[in-house]
């Protein structure tokens, strides 16, 4: 081999070993990914299963509508909460619960003469639900069926033998999507807007996050360049040194932001359906979040390689469990409490709220609220540690 | 006009600057000469507010500078030993920026842009990008950079590490220029030459402190008696026959050896690569 080659090569590896930090971080990141992904899906206590929430509304609280609800209990795949019809549509509205259960008054009395007589009036069980959670949906309305059929031909035929031979079906079944506007998937719930609105909303925050690592390379690299020294020589405050970078590249992030959501909005038709003071609040808000998260980057980062090493798994576990790739709810029960501690959590979830979901600026106000404190927490730290001296 | 009194700055158990004092008069060309690791960046750095002392004072025209936001800054230029420019901004746009942020703007830093472009000798070249720059321009430009504020004095950190000589000659040009029209330079490097062309006064730095202080000739009395003496020959055949028949070889002089020699014989000979 060449040994001007050789001599460059071995140059490389000098510089890369060299930075002992950045090289531990650097070996730690795919382990810790692996280990990651496959403690969320594959290896691991898979023993406890993940339930899905369900709220039931029971105003006809007979002993068929206490046994098919027993009885979805006993099952397994459901939690479920007693509540009203009324604080069971907003709960779903907000997103807080998938799926609830409507059982209307006379139900029990009313699918007993069904299963009888198909020409008798069939009672009506609804199932309010989520567009983004379509799948629980589904997995409800399987197991309801199922439940219906064994407890109301139980009642009306307590003897086994012939348990289970339906002459008709007791009740019907209906699915209502619940947002605060209509849906704008109006043709099918399969939830396809509210999804391309999920992905992109995800994709977007995470956009963001990237170019913070791009900007606080950037920073790193200016202060080696001797330019941060120059800046410090003028009549200028630390405070506005880094407030003006904290600004500019909210800046830069809405640009990515607006980017991002717009090629949504032109391509697969995402819309605001909710709060637009809201959404744009939520939009300055996570851009001044992940413009704060930079500048810690930078502030803990002593080379760019640190930086890179550092933030880079930062940022991937942020998306990821701040529900930017997939969403939260598919995520393992136990994932769900770790994500609410994720900025990134609040930045997804608040979008959902004012664009598909449809809800105003008070709906949107607590994550609005939690975004900015993650914003004010991560500049605070960067001031604080930002190595000026180097 | 600069006074340093007693300033220590320490990194960990190291002593960067001890207990340093020196001043500098209005309109002076004080040269701050030291080896590597002397301590000279840390002291500029102190000087220009890039690093907070840990004990000691500095005073500007009898004033004490304090504080990031001193208007006492807005007096001082500063260059630094780093191409300290953004490479993907043209030359032009990276001066508006450094006038910018000492509050010069519209026509006033239009015209001191001008006038800086115009003494590092790149006028020619204000739109194009830095990053095409030779490292001679980078140079001329950093010390361009350092003017925009019209500072009255000037504090240059080895402005000229890694220039060619006639990109060196340009910056001399320039600062016995800018000395000219009163501008106090304080001057730090490791060459003796820069020093005793440009300097009218000289402290070494050793250590973090002030060995000797003084103008050329002053530096060059404290030389021991044995090593200092010269005597004058004539450069012609006869010399040599005469040093050729006493058994010694006539070898041409440097006049620039007698700085490097008090310089040499204050901070010692051994590397400083730490």
């Amino acid at each position: 081999m060449n040994r001007v080659f050789r001599a460059l090569v071995a140059n490389d590896l000098r510089l890369f070993f060299s930075d002992k930090r950045a090289l531990v971080a650097t070996m730690f990141v795919p382990i810790m990914l692996a280990s990651f992904f496959a403690m969320i899906f594959g290896g691991g206590d898979n023993s406890k299963k993940a339930t899905i929430a369900v709220l039931v509304a029971d105003a006809d609280q007979s002993k068929v509508s206490r046994k098919i609800i027993e009885g979805l209990r006993t099952e397994g795949s459901f939690t479920l909460t007693p509540t009203s019809e009324e604080a069971a549509r907003a709960a779903v509205r907000i997103g807080k619960a998938s799926v609830a259960l409507v059982i209307p008054k006379d139900f029990g009395k009313q699918s007993a003469s069904a299963m009888f007589n198909p020409m008798a009036p069939r009672p009506k069980l609804t199932f309010l639900y989520d567009p983004a959670h379509n799948a629980d949906l589904q997995m409800a309305r399987g197991l309801m069926t199922q439940q219906v059929m064994q407890v109301v031909s139980q009642e009306a035929f307590p003897n086994p033998e012939v348990t289970g031979m339906g002459l008709s079906n007791p009740c019907e079944m209906e699915s209502e999507a619940v947002v605060a506007k209509k849906p704008n998937e109006p043709k099918d719930a399969s939830g396809g807007k509210a999804s391309a609105t999920h992905v992109f909303i995800g994709m977007g925050v995470q956009g963001l996050l990237f170019f913070a690592i791009d900007f606080a390379i950037g920073m790193v690299r200016d202060r080696r360049l001797g330019l941060w020294k120059r800046l410090r020589a003028a009549p200028i405050s630390r405070l506005m040194l880094l407030g003006s970078r904290w600004i500019s590249s909210t800046l830069i992030g809405l640009v990515v932001l607006s980017a991002v959501l717009a090629f949504g909005a032109m391509l697969y038709g995402i819309r605001v359906n909710g709060s637009t003071v809201g959404f744009l609040l939520l939009a300055v808000a996570s851009s001044l979040m992940v413009a704060a998260f930079g500048l810690l980057i930078a502030a803990l980062g002593r080379t760019e390689g640190q930086c890179r090493a550092f933030a880079v798994p930062a940022v991937l576990t942020m998306s990821f469990l701040g529900g930017a790739w997939i969403p939260t709810f598919m995520m393992p029960a136990w994932v769900q409490p770790i994500s609410q501690l994720l900025p990134t959590r609040w930045a997804v979830d608040g979008f959902d709220l004012v664009t598909w979901r449809g809800l105003g600026l008070v709906e949107t106000l607590p994550s609005l609220g939690v975004v900015l404190l993650f914003a004010l927490i991560f500049a605070g730290f960067a001031l604080a540690r930002f190595r000026w001296e180097d | 006009m600069l006074e340093l009194k007693n300033l220590t700055k320490r990194y960990g158990e190291r002593v960067a600057v001890d207990r340093l004092s020196l001043s500098v008069k209005r309109g002076e060309r004080f040269g701050l000469l030291g080896p590597n690791g002397a301590g000279k960046t840390t002291t500029i750095s102190m000087l220009v507010g890039a690093l907070k002392p840990d004990s000691g004072e500095i005073l500007f025209n009898g004033e004490p500078l304090s504080g990031e936001c001193d208007p006492l800054k807005r007096k001082i230029g500063y260059v630094p030993q780093e191409l300290a420019l953004y490479d993907d901004l043209s030359a032009v746009e990276n001066l508006r920026f450094f006038g910018a942020i000492y509050g010069i703007s519209g026509s006033h830093l239009a015209e001191q842009v001008n006038h800086a472009l115009e003494l590092a000798g790149l006028t020619d070249r204000a739109k194009n990008k830095v990053r095409t720059f030779s490292g001679g321009m980078k140079r001329r430009l950093n010390l361009a950079a350092a003017l925009l504020h019209e500072p009255e004095l000037l504090v240059l950190d080895e402005p000229t590490v890694g220039v060619d000589p006639q990109s060196r000659n340009a910056i001399f040009e320039a600062l016995e220029k800018l000395a000219a029209r009163g501008i106090t330079l304080l001057y730090t490097t490791h060459y003796m030459e820069e020093v005793e062309r440009l300097c009218e006064r000289i402290a070494i730095m050793d250590q973090g402190q002030i060995v000797a202080e003084g103008t050329l000739a002053e530096l060059g009395e404290l030389l021991p008696r044995k090593e200092s003496g010269f005597i004058t020959l004539e450069s012609n055949e006869a010399t040599r026959e005469l040093l050729k028949a006493n058994g010694l070889t006539w070898r041409d002089a440097s006049e620039r050896g007698g700085l490097e020699s008090v310089f040499l014989h204050l901070t010692g000979r051994s590397l400083r690569d730490e």
